[in-house]
């Protein structure tokens, strides 16, 4: 079976931070959601999912975004999404309206510049 | 030796060559070059050798050839005469049979030297018109998007155009897959077809369209309605057809 997606996983702070690279859909979403929980201990404050490299992610990851948010979110914890502007995944984080769930930045750095609950 | 991975639904090839004269590429206009590879020692010559590999767009229509030396190499004669003539000799060739059967004719020896072997491969043009059929598991889900990909990019479809009707076909897709039945070796059919910028999708199974359940779930014909223009879900007593269709070259 080809390789869809890859997770670069890392740490800066209380933010767990990890890079999906390829591709999610119904096939490896179960994958890369047992990926995700893992890295969020309770000491973390947030999450965030770093899209800039992945490039494509249909409903099903959609659904596992808007689930970790609400997961998070219950445990005081947060749910923060990179996206590139105008790249062809933000659009579908466009229709899906992402954005109600968990907070969307531009780059890394912005995601990692905002503090908790700002 | 030459060792090429060839990925037609990325439309690129690997290449990596140990002592090895270089491809020659075809482009589907007619053009021939060759590809110059990292250079690499032959097998064997070196203990240690290092080899490095190349990655190369081949776009549909394209022609590969990989020859060996006993094809182009003459007797007193620098090699790049010969890698000239077979560049010459190769231009313009459509048709893979009739490069091999020009290659047999004009350039292997009726009493060769060296022995003498060539490969020719074509990645095939998609037909405006595509009938297919997959299993109904996830693991389609990747191979019916490469071959959208390619199938859109060459009726002309931008990046994102591409993107959101490979994204909306999908959901489609994961419905039929998802929803349509219980039993292993269940299958579903994908159809596209382009008329003068007009993409048709059709995803038929054999099932009935489940609404979905969960809170989390039910964001695929929401997604269908908004990346494809028309969606069109029908229920039939033999399953259920979705189709969409997509105006290129319409701003979304």
């Amino acid at each position: 079976m080809t390789v869809l997606a890859n997770i670069v996983e890392s740490r800066r702070g209380d933010v767990a931070i990890a890079r999906i690279d390829g591709e999610i859909d119904a096939s490896n979403v179960s994958w890369i959601e047992e990926r995700l929980r893992a890295l969020v201990t309770n000491e973390a404050e947030a999450l965030v999912v770093d899209l800039s490299a992945t490039t494509y992610l249909d409903s099903a990851a959609v659904a596992l975004l808007f689930e970790l948010a609400a997961d998070l979110r219950r445990h005081q914890q947060e749910l923060r999404v990179v996206v590139a502007d105008g790249s062809p995944i933000a659009r579908v984080l466009e229709v899906t309206a992402i954005t109600g769930a968990a907070a969307t930045h531009p780059t890394l750095d912005a995601a990692l510049g905002q503090q908790a609950g700002s | 030796m030459v060792y090429l991975v060839l990925d037609p639904a990325m439309e690129t090839f690997e290449l990596v060559a140990a002592g090895h004269l270089p491809p020659l590429l075809i482009d589907p206009s007619g053009e021939a070059r060759f590809v110059w590879p990292p250079p690499g020692v032959p097998l064997g010559a070196l203990p240690n050798a290092m080899y490095r590999s190349q990655t190369c767009p081949i776009p549909t229509g394209t022609v590969v050839l990989l020859y060996t030396d006993g094809l182009v190499e003459r007797r007193r004669e620098v090699i790049d005469d010969g890698l000239e003539r077979l560049r010459v000799l190769a231009e313009g060739a459509e048709h893979v049979e009739t490069l091999c059967a020009s290659l047999v004719e004009h350039l292997v020896p009726e009493a060769p030297d060296d022995d003498v072997a060539f490969i020719a491969v074509r990645v095939p043009p998609l037909p405006d018109q595509l009938a297919t059929r997959w299993r109904a598991t996830p693991d389609s889900l990747a191979p019916i998007r490469y071959l959208l990909r390619r199938w859109l990019a060459a009726r002309g479809a931008t990046e994102q155009e591409a993107y959101d009707l490979i994204v909306a076909t999908q959901e489609a897709c994961a419905n039929a897959i998802e929803h349509a039945y219980g039993p292993a070796r269940a299958h579903f059919e994908l159809a596209a077809g382009y008329d003068d910028g007009l993409v048709t999708i059709t995803v038929t199974d054999t099932g009935r369209w489940r609404a979905p359940r969960g809170e989390n779930r039910g964001r695929g014909l929401p997604m269908m309605r908004a990346l494809a223009e028309t969606v069109d879900v029908r229920q039939t007593d033999g399953g259920t057809a979705v189709t969409l269709t997509q105006r290129l070259g319409t701003p979304a």
